[in-house]
Parts: structure tokens; sequence; C-alpha cells
């Protein structure tokens, strides 16, 4: 726990190394944090990738001697930024599993996810959206960024703004421009 | 980024018009929130300019924008998408070449099980556990290697056996074990309706698997319900244990890195951890963290609720679970039953009524379950088989080992936990004092034996049903109490002010009352003290309570070993309170009180180094202070009390110009005491002080000055006690002072007014005997005084007289043993008594008693050998020699040599011994004037056969002009003792053709016997007070048995 606290007090004191410490640590504690609510988890309740990063976050920097609310501190956004991008590995890695099963042998299992509710982002979407993210990176870094933190991890807007730095109607137009620019790209307009 | 970029990566010829990422995504931003379709085309019109492919590119990213619908409007991540990305196999899939997954039987949090067909090298069926990845395999693995072979020594009906373990082909270990179709033993005995006693029967299979393994070195470390499955066998329940050495290989107990992982597996089972798998950093488990969660489990069974509530648990932080673990003490069973609105549904699922359940957990069962729960192991079971025998036990209706916990181990359990909870010690501590003083005032009123049996058999009887009761009283009282220990603390101190200081209870006749009062005040300090454990904040009133206690253990005569223990430990906090707060005067006063106390408890148990050195650090402390603090009266006092036991100290070790130092620097603190400032001890400290000086002095020879200062005390002592009848010191000090004066007048020849003292000594203690009988130090003080008065009258002729006086004081000296007064002092004293009788056996046996009771000082070997001599003990005799001899290195004190010597010449000794005896007696005969000396090597040359040079020796002691007036003018014991030993001695060394010599030396022995027997002896102190009647009684002895005069 500690580890993940003073990873980002380097980040916070300008060590580039630092960073690539950090995202490891996260993906593993969003993987576990995952199995174990999904495991205790009962019929009708929802499991939302924000609350598990938000856990995570506790988690991984609870300090024992500090109550939490002195751990709302500056390293929070680069907590975030790590934890969008595992988030995003860990989505697309599922995903791609479940676009490998249609097409390849195996045998079936139920699908539950059917009695969900709340509609889900297709995975076949997912992959291809994480395809084409990397090119829009490269056109518009941050927008790219705020995709990551709204969509994959799910923060609000507000959540994503203060994550990236930014203000919340820039991070507005960065996710109004990453969304038209994504699905231009994935579904051209016939004109 | 650069364009080159941009066409490298991205193909599309619509993006290579991002000639600018952020002007475009200014423009398309400010575009969408242009509602009205005109405006908006002529937003762009104006921001784009002529730039047509910018144009192009915004316009189609209006549409793209437009035509979006919910494209990733809905979340990304899917309600299973997570555990997906690290599912299972399929049925069907082979792990390992070998185990063909059949069924998915139970997903936990760490993995899947499956039930499996092994194909080789044996066709079976198997449970095989997936492990979840996110684990570090080859951690694992190597984990479970270690392990493997321990694993493999298990062999017991009620363990699934792990056959096998490895990585699949995707890098995830897994484990195969024996397949154990049943279910968690809770969901079993409630499905079967199983009673309490077939519970407890299944349990003690389960207990004794866990046993077995714990013998093969295995722990399980996560027993929980679904890890103990109940099959039926022909209609019989089966529990098996699963998952053995599984916990190990996943979770590595060491450093921070466990307990974040164990965060998300653990979740789900906190509920069987043991308070020290809760402890951060917990490096060491052992098996009675496995009897804990069979607690837990037996507790599951009993009241069918974990002992945390699963409840309670739900919303709870980590770090707030881990404390309940470690601090939240459960319920009883029975009392858990009681409180639940679900009693008539678990009595039914026992098949069982609520008040016949309830009735059945209450007592032993909850016992043995309270402790297989323990907070702290060290109180738990130690082994599952011990928790099972218990369990047994309780099955046949016998005696179980668990009981109620006492009130004292309640009140250290309370403040453990929490300072905050230490209300509820506070309260059964209050409540208990209160009856304990009740209890002391009837104890005095009434006829005290009757009463003291009456209370001690009553106490007996409630122990258990108050300990009960208490223990529901502090849960329900946890909450609403908020007082303080200190309240507890002072309501103790003020009983012990009661007891100490109460006049009732000083008067003599309750001195046994009393006594037994500050025994159990002690035990209530000593609970206390147990209870506040290290916390710094209370270490200076820990250190206060070491000293009270030291105190109450002087005062209640408790052992003493455990009185400098308990002293120490108060004055090492002292210590460090006095080098953290230098500025806080009062710790220097306080560590002076400490270690003023200590060093007179050392004193009393011979350790008298020790007791310098805690005197002594008394006397630095005052050297360090400013001047302000070293001149106020506390200090002073402090410094002269310290002073004067230095200087008794001293004097005992015959350090004379030492001593009278520092009892002068006593006396002359006291003297500049202003009279407002005395306290209630100054008087008496000072007439002590006076009393210390007369004995230095005594010692030292200055008779007149002695005699000063003991009247100087004496006078102080009875002004005193005429103020104040009922102080026993006082009246104690003056029959000490006037048997010391009647000393001083004896050792100065004056025997009439030596009579008087020791006449008006004996009058004095016996005033003390009257009004207390019981007291051992006055009935010593009555037989000394007796033994005195002995002394003089045999000085004086009167034989007769003085053996009546003799045995009256060897009475006194049993009966003061009797009474408890040490026995090294008794039987030392009831030694010489016995000496002067001439009862030399039972003096030898007395004497030996004072060494065995830990005397191993040079002088009371030194009379054993002499007494042993007298007694024809030659065994004894030779032993104790060789013992000095052994003891005593080349450079004794002169002394000592001489003690040594008197002691080695008595009688014959083996040879190598005697050589010693030599050259120790030349040693103490180093000055040409010590005729005595002289006269004892000749005696041990004759010892050792060298009879010519003795006898050489002798004769030219006795040629010498100076020393025959003194020989003959019997002026010391020492010399007439010496004569007589020589002259019998050498009487034996003589051979036939010294028959001249022989008679010639009879004939002197004869008269000196005679000459001896007649002249009654002027008695030194100490070691040689019955060296002359010795001497006398040995050279009769010779001269009845010297072949030569017999022969003639």
């Amino acid at each position: 726990m500690a580890e993940v606290t003073q990873i980002l007090w380097q980040i916070e004191h300008g060590d580039p190394q630092a960073a690539a410490a950090l995202l490891p640590l996260v993906y593993e504690e969003l993987r576990r944090l995952a199995y174990s609510k999904l495991a205790g988890e009962k019929p009708g309740q929802t499991l939302s990738a924000t609350a598990l990063v938000h856990e995570a976050y506790l988690r991984l920097t609870m300090v024992a001697d500090r109550p939490a609310e002195e751990r709302a501190w500056n390293g929070r956004p680069h907590f975030f930024a790590a934890a969008a991008e595992a988030m995003r590995r860990i989505l697309v890695e599922s995903a791609r599993r479940k676009h490998s099963e249609k097409h390849g042998g195996g045998r079936r299992r139920v699908d539950i996810d059917g009695l969900d509710v709340v509609a889900q982002t297709p995975s076949e979407e997912l992959l291809a959206i994480d395809e084409v993210l990397d090119e829009l990176a490269v056109v518009d870094p941050q927008a790219a960024q705020i995709v990551k933190l709204h969509f994959f991890a799910e923060l609000t807007i507000e959540e994503a703004a203060a994550a990236a730095g930014t203000s919340e109607r820039t991070a507005y137009r960065d996710w109004a421009f990453a969304r038209a620019w994504l699905a231009r790209r994935l579904h051209p307009v016939e004109s | 980024m650069t364009r080159g970029d941009l066409h490298v990566t991205t193909p599309l010829p619509s993006t290579a018009m991002d000639s600018s990422g952020s002007g475009l995504k200014s423009i398309f931003a400010r575009a969408i929130e242009i509602a009205d379709p005109a405006e908006r085309a002529e937003f762009l019109t104006k921001n784009c300019g002529a730039d047509d492919v910018l144009r192009r590119n915004v316009d189609s990213l209006i549409a793209a924008y437009e035509n979006a619908g919910r494209f990733m409007q809905s979340p990304a991540a899917r309600r299973k998408a997570l555990a997906e990305s690290a599912s299972g196999p399929d049925c069907g899939t082979v792990i390992a070449g070998r185990y063909r997954l059949v069924e998915e039987l139970a997903e936990g949090g760490m993995g899947t099980v499956w039930l499996a067909e092994q194909t080789e090298p044996v066709s079976r069926r198997v449970a095989i556990k997936l492990i979840k990845p996110g684990m570090d395999s080859r951690l694992v693995m190597s984990r479970f290697e270690a392990e493997r072979q321990a694993l493999a020594l298990m062999d017991h009906p009620n363990i699934a056996k792990v056959l096998d373990g490895g990585v699949d082909a995707a890098g995830r270990p897994f484990f195969v074990m024996e397949y154990v179709r049943g279910w968690p033993i809770t969901e079993y005995s409630d499905q079967a309706t199983l009673n309490l006693d077939d519970r407890l029967a299944l349990f003690v299979h389960v207990c004794h698997a866990v046993q077995h393994a714990h013998q093969k070195g295995i722990l399980h470390r996560d027993l929980k319900p679904s890890n103990i499955l109940v099959c039926s066998y022909d209609g019989r329940p089966v529990p098996k244990v699963i998952d053995f050495g599984l916990a190990k290989a996943m979770f590595h107990p060491l450093g921070q890195h466990t307990i974040y992982s164990a965060h998300g597996l653990m979740l789900g089972t906190p509920l069987y951890m043991s308070p020290e798998q809760a402890e951060s950093n917990n490096l060491d488990i052992d098996t009675r963290t496995d009897v804990y969660a069979l607690g837990v489990i037996l507790y599951e069974l009993v009241t069918g609720g974990t002992p945390l509530d699963k409840e309670m648990l739900k919303d709870a932080s980590w770090q707030e679970i881990l404390r309940l673990v470690k601090e939240e003490e459960p319920c009883k069973p029975s009392v858990r039953l009681s409180t639940s609105d679900q009693l008539p549904r678990i009595a039914s699922k026992r098949g069982m009524q609520p008040a016949e359940l309830k009735r059945a957990v209450r007592g032993d069962l909850d016992w043995i379950v309270m402790k297989a729960l323990e907070k702290d192991r060290e109180r738990r079971y130690s082994t599952a088989a011990a928790l099972a025998q218990d369990i047994e036990r309780c099955l046949r209706h016998e005696p179980v080992e668990a009981h109620a916990p006492s009130a004292g181990y309640l009140l250290r359990k309370f403040a453990r936990r929490n300072r905050r909870i230490l209300t509820t010690a506070v309260l059964v501590s209050l409540a208990l004092c209160g009856g304990l003083v009740l209890s002391t005032w009837q104890a005095i009123r009434a006829t005290q034996a009757e009463r003291r049996a009456e209370i001690a058999l009553a106490a007996e009887a409630e122990q258990r049903k108050v300990a009960d009761r208490q223990r529901n009283e502090a849960e329900q009282r946890r909450a609403r109490a908020e007082a303080s220990l200190q309240a507890a603390r002072s309501a103790v101190e003020d009983y012990f002010d009661t007891i100490n200081h109460s006049k009732l209870l000083n008067a003599p006749e309750s001195h046994a009352q009393r006594n037994e009062l500050l025994q159990s005040m002690l035990a209530y300090y000593l609970r206390l003290i147990s209870q506040y454990g290290d916390d710094p904040a209370v270490r200076e009133d820990l250190a206060a309570a070491y000293i009270r206690v030291g105190d109450l253990m002087v005062s209640a005569n408790g052992s003493r070993e455990q009185t400098v223990l308990v002293l120490s430990k108060g004055a090492e906090l002292y210590e460090q309170l006095v080098r953290r707060q230098s500025a806080v005067s009062q710790h220097q006063t306080n560590l002076a009180i400490a270690y003023n106390l200590l060093g007179s408890a050392q004193q009393t148990i011979g350790q008298l180094a020790g007791a310098e050195t805690s005197y002594r650090r008394v006397l630095a402390i005052e050297d360090q202070l400013a001047p302000d603090l070293a001149n106020s009266t506390e200090h002073r006092l402090n410094l002269a009390r310290a002073c004067a036991r230095l200087c008794d100290l001293l004097t005992t070790q015959v350090r004379l110009p030492e001593a009278e130092i520092v009892c002068r620097r006593a006396l002359a603190i006291y003297e500049k005491v202003p009279l407002e400032n005395q306290g209630d001890d100054f008087p008496g400290d000072q007439a002590e002080a006076w009393y210390h000086l007369g004995h230095v002095l005594r010692a030292k020879g200055e008779l007149t000055e002695a005699e000063t200062a003991y009247r100087h005390a004496i006078d102080s002592f009875e002004r005193l006690a005429r103020g104040d009848p009922d102080r026993t010191r006082f009246l104690l000090g003056v029959a000490g002072g006037m048997y010391n004066l009647g000393h001083v007048h004896r050792l100065a020849g004056q025997r009439p007014a030596a009579a008087a003292s020791y006449q008006r000594a004996l009058e004095a203690y016996e005033k003390l005997t009257e009004s207390n009988p019981t007291v051992g130090l006055h009935v010593m003080g009555v037989a000394r005084a007796n033994f005195h008065i002995g002394l003089i009258l045999a000085a004086g002729g009167q034989q007769d007289e003085a053996r009546s006086r003799w045995n009256r004081a060897v009475e006194g000296f049993e009966s003061a043993s009797r009474l408890g007064y040490p026995s090294r002092q008794t039987s030392s004293a009831l030694a010489e008594a016995l000496a002067m009788l001439g009862r030399w056996r039972e003096a030898a046996q007395s004497c030996a008693r004072t060494v065995a009771a830990g005397d191993d000082g040079w002088r009371s070997r030194c009379q054993l050998a002499s007494l042993q001599c007298a007694a024809d003990d030659d065994t004894g005799y030779q032993s104790t020699c060789a013992d000095l001899l052994r003891s005593s290195v080349d450079r004794f004190a002169r002394e000592q040599a001489m003690a040594v010597t008197w002691a080695c010449v008595l009688g014959p000794l083996a040879a190598s011994d005697a050589a010693k005896v030599v050259n120790i007696a030349e040693q103490a005969a180093a000055a040409k004037t010590d005729v005595v000396g002289h006269i004892l090597v000749s005696i041990a040359r004759a010892r050792v056969g060298d009879t010519e040079a003795a006898i050489a020796a002798l004769e030219a002691i006795q040629s010498r002009d100076d020393v025959e007036p003194a020989l003959a003018a019997t002026s010391s014991d020492q010399r007439r003792a010496a004569r007589l030993l020589a002259a019998s001695v050498l009487l034996a060394a003589y051979r036939d053709d010294r028959a001249d010599a022989a008679t010639q030396q009879t004939q002197l022995l004869r008269t000196l016997v005679e000459q001896t027997a007649a002249m009654p002896p002027e008695f030194a102190e100490g070691v040689d007070r019955w060296i002359l009647p010795l001497a006398l009684d040995l050279a009769q002895r010779e001269l009845e048995r010297s072949p030569l005069v017999a022969g003639r």
C-alpha cells in the first residue's frame, strides 16, 4: 500500500521512472478487486469501473496511521491516469477473449450478461475503439486521455478533468471531440 | 506531434488534414454548441476561412457527432467483463496433459474448483483448484513446492489429500486434491438438524484431523466451514478438511505486499481470521492460529453465527475490520443465543427447544469456546487435540479445563484491549475494593480467625458466579462507562493508606490482619501494574505504583527477593524519567525515595554491594541537583536517610571510617532542618542516625563517644515514645539503644553498668512482648538481653545464674524462629547460646542452619567449624575447614586470616589442608608482637607433624620478656585459649623420646585448665566468644586422652 503512495510521491516530485512502476500495481489491484467484488456480488447489484477505481485508490494508498481525508492529495491525477490505462487493458483483454470465443471453438457458456439491465458496449466495438484510440492519441493526446478516464475508467467528466489536470469545460469539449472523431473513424458517415 | 507522424500512422486522407488538432477541436467544439444550422454555417465559414480541408474535416466530425447515437454512451465495463478477463477454461479442457475438466464445482475468491478426471498414472476423479491469474504464479508454485513433501506425509481419514500441483499452459497455478462431494460443515449440520452433541462429536473429528496435520508440520491458515466438507458414508457424516497447505502457497506472509494482496482475497474471510493474522507484518503464525479458526467454527456450529457479526463487517473499512478482529471481544455463545431474535429458528435447526439449547451451552461449553477464541493465543488451547479433549470431557459431563476467567484476568484483558474500555475494569475493581473494605472492618471488629475463614469460604464459593456476572455486566456497561483507571488507582491508594496508617490496624494485636490485608492490596497493585504495560503516558504512575508495591511488600513482610525486584523496576523507571525530564524535581525526589527503599530491601536479603550502590546513587543525585533543589528539605531528608543507612551497611562490613563520615553527614543534615519542615518521620530518623553512629564508634573502640551517641538516641526515642506510646518503633528504639549501651559498658569492663543497661533493655523488650507476644523481633530482643546478662553473670562467677539466663535465651531464640523471624539470625544467636551452655552438637546444628540459610560469610563458617570440632563431628569439621580453605585465597584480611586459622587449628585436618593452614597462620602472625598469632603458627606446625619447629616456636615466644607478663596476666581470652590449645596439641604431638617435655607440658596444661576454669572469661565479641570455653573443653579432653600422661 505504502508502495503506491511512495510512487505517487515520486511522480509528484518529478521522477520519470516512477510512473512506469505504478501501472502494473494498479492493474493488479483492479483485477483483484474485480474478482472479489464479482465473487461476492448479489443479483441486481451493479458493478461499475469507477467504483473499482475509487476503491483501488483507497486501498492502494491506504496508510495505516492517516485518516482517509488526509489521503486526498495531489498524487490523485497520476493514479487515475494509471487506473484508466489499466482498466482499458483489462476490458480490452476481456473483449478479445469474448471475440475469439465467438470465432473459435470451445464450449459456450450461458451468457448471463443477457440478464443485465444496463446496456453495454459490445466487445467488438470496444476492441475497435481501443485500436483507433492510439491514432487519436497521436492527433490529440489530451482528448485520448479523457476517453480513457471517462470511457474505460468511467470517471465522470468532472473527475476526468481533475485527473487530467484540465478545466471541466475543456474536458467536455475533449470528450465531444474524441467521440466524434472515433465515430467518424469507425463508422464513416456516407455523405 | 508533426505532420510526418500523422502520415505514417494514419493513412486516412481526412485525418491527414488535421493540420491543427487544437484548431480543429476548438472550431468543432464551439460549432456543436451552436444549435441553429444557419448560425453554425456562418460560424464555420468565418473560422475556417479559405481552408477547405479544415472545413471538410470539421463538417465530417459534426456529422459523425450528430449520427453517433449511443456510440460510446454505454459503460465500457460489462458486469462480467472484469471477471472474464481471467475466466478459466471450459469443460473438456485438459490441464497439464492428464486432468480433464468435467464440471465446475465452485467459484471462490481465489479461483474455480472443478471436478476433473485424471487419466494417468491412475484413472480417478479429483478436484482441481484453478487459481485465477493475478497472482505471481512463480511465487505461488515455489511456496507450494516447499510444502509439498510435508503435504504428502499427511494421511488422515478426515483430511482431503493434496495430490498434485502445477502450472497450466496459460501459466496459471492449479492444485489437485482428493475429490470430496460434501457440504460445508455448518450447512450440513443445519440441514441434517444435528443436535448439539452430534455437532460436537463431528467437530471433534475435525480437531483431530487438524491436530494430525499440525503434527506433520502443516498449518491450514484458512480454516472455515467451506473448507470443512461433510459427506455421508454409509449414513454416517464424515468431515473432510480440504485445502490444507494451500493458503501458505497463496498468501505469502511477508511484508506489505501481502497486506494488499490479502485485501481482495481475504475480504470474504476475516470472520475466521485470528487476531495475530490481523496484525500487520505478521510473520508469526502457529498452530494456535488454526485453533482460533476452529473456535470460530465451533461458535458457529453452536450459535448459528460467527463471533464477529457478518453484518458488522459489511460496511467496515479494511482497517476497521482488522481492528475488530484484534479487539472486538465476542460475547459468550449462551449470551449470543439469549440475545438473538433467531433463537427459535437456531434451536429448531438443532432439534432442540430454545431454553434447552441455552441451558446446554451455558457454562462449560461457553468456556471451551471462549478459551479457543482468546485474543491472546497464550491463553488459548495450545493444540487442536487439547480443544478436542475438552469437548469430549464436556460430552461426558466431566470437569473441563476451560473455566470462567478470574476477576483479575478480566481486569487485565479489558485493559489490554483499550484504555477507553478500561472503564469496565474500573467499575469492577471499584466494586471489589468496596467489598474488600467492608470485609476489612468486619475482620477487625470480630474475632479474627472465624471471620477470615468465613470470608475465604464465601470468596471461593462466589468466585465463579462473580466472574460470570462481572463479565456480563462488563459487556453491558462497556459503552457507557467513562471513568479512568486513575479513579481505580486512587481508590486502591486510599484503601492502602487506610490500612497502613490506621491506628487500629497498626495496633500490635492487629498485626496479622494488617499483613493479610496488605498482601491482598499488594495483589491489587500488581494487577493494576500489569494492566498498564508500556504506555509512556502512565510511566510515572507505573513507577509510583512499583514503589508503593515495594513499600507494601516491606510492610507486609512479603518475599524479600520479590520486593527487591519490584523496587528495582520502580527505580529504573524513575531513572528514565529523570533522564527525560531532568527539570522535574519531583522525579529526583522520587528516585531518591525509590533507592532508599531498594537499598534497605537489598540489605535485608544480603545484597550488600547492591544496597551500597543504591544508597550511593541517592548521594549522587543530590550532588547533581541545582542548589535550590538540593537545599529543599525533602531532598535533604532523603539524603540523610541514605547516609544513615549507608553507615549501617558500612558498619556491618567493618568499613568504619567511611561509615562514620556518612553518619556524621546525616546528623549534620538533620541538625539543619528547620523545625517547621520536620515531618512525622523526622525525629525518629534523627534518633536512628545517632543510634547508627553509636554502632560505628563502638566498633571502632571509641567507647565513650559511642556511649554518648547511644544516649542521644535513647533520649530521643524515650521522648518520642512518651508523646506517642503507640509507636512501636520508638519503644524498640529505646530497647535497642539500651541493649547496645550494655555492649559498650561490657566492652569497657564496666560490669555493673552493663548489667543495668541489659536489664533495662530486657524490661523494654518484655513490655513490648507482653502487649504483642507474637512479634519475632520483640521475642528476639528479650532473648538477646538474657543472653548478655548471662555473660555478665558468668564473668562475675555466677555460673548457675548465667546458665539459667542462657537457657531462657535458647528458648527465646527458638520461639522467635517459630514466629517467623529470619532463621539466619535466630539460628546464629541460638548457636552462640548453646555453645555457652556447652551443648556443642546442637550448637553446631543451629550454626549449620545459619550457613544453609544463605549466610555464606566466612564468619559463620568459622563458627561452624569450631562448633563441629567441639561436637566431635570430625567429618563435618574437616569438610567445613576444607570449604573455608578453598574459598579463601592467599590474601586474607588479617581479621579473616586469624579467624580461619583459629577455626582450622582446632582439630586435625587432611594433610594438604593442614599445610595451607600453616601458611595462613604465618600470614596472620606477621607482626612479631602478635603472641596469639605465633602460638597459632606453632599449633599449625604441630598439626602437620613438624613437632620440632612447633616446640621451638612456642618456646621462643615464652622466652620473650615482653610476652610472659602478657600471657600470665590472662588479659585476653584468645591468649589463654591459644595457650591451652597449644599445650594440648603439643602434648599429643610429643613422642616417647621427649617424655620430659611432655611431662612439663602436661603440668603446664593442668595448671592452665585449673586457672581458666576458675577464672571467668571476659568474653570478646563475635566469632571467638566461645573460644575459651571451647579450648578449655578440648584441652581437658586431650589431657584425659594423652597416652603419655596415662602411661605415667
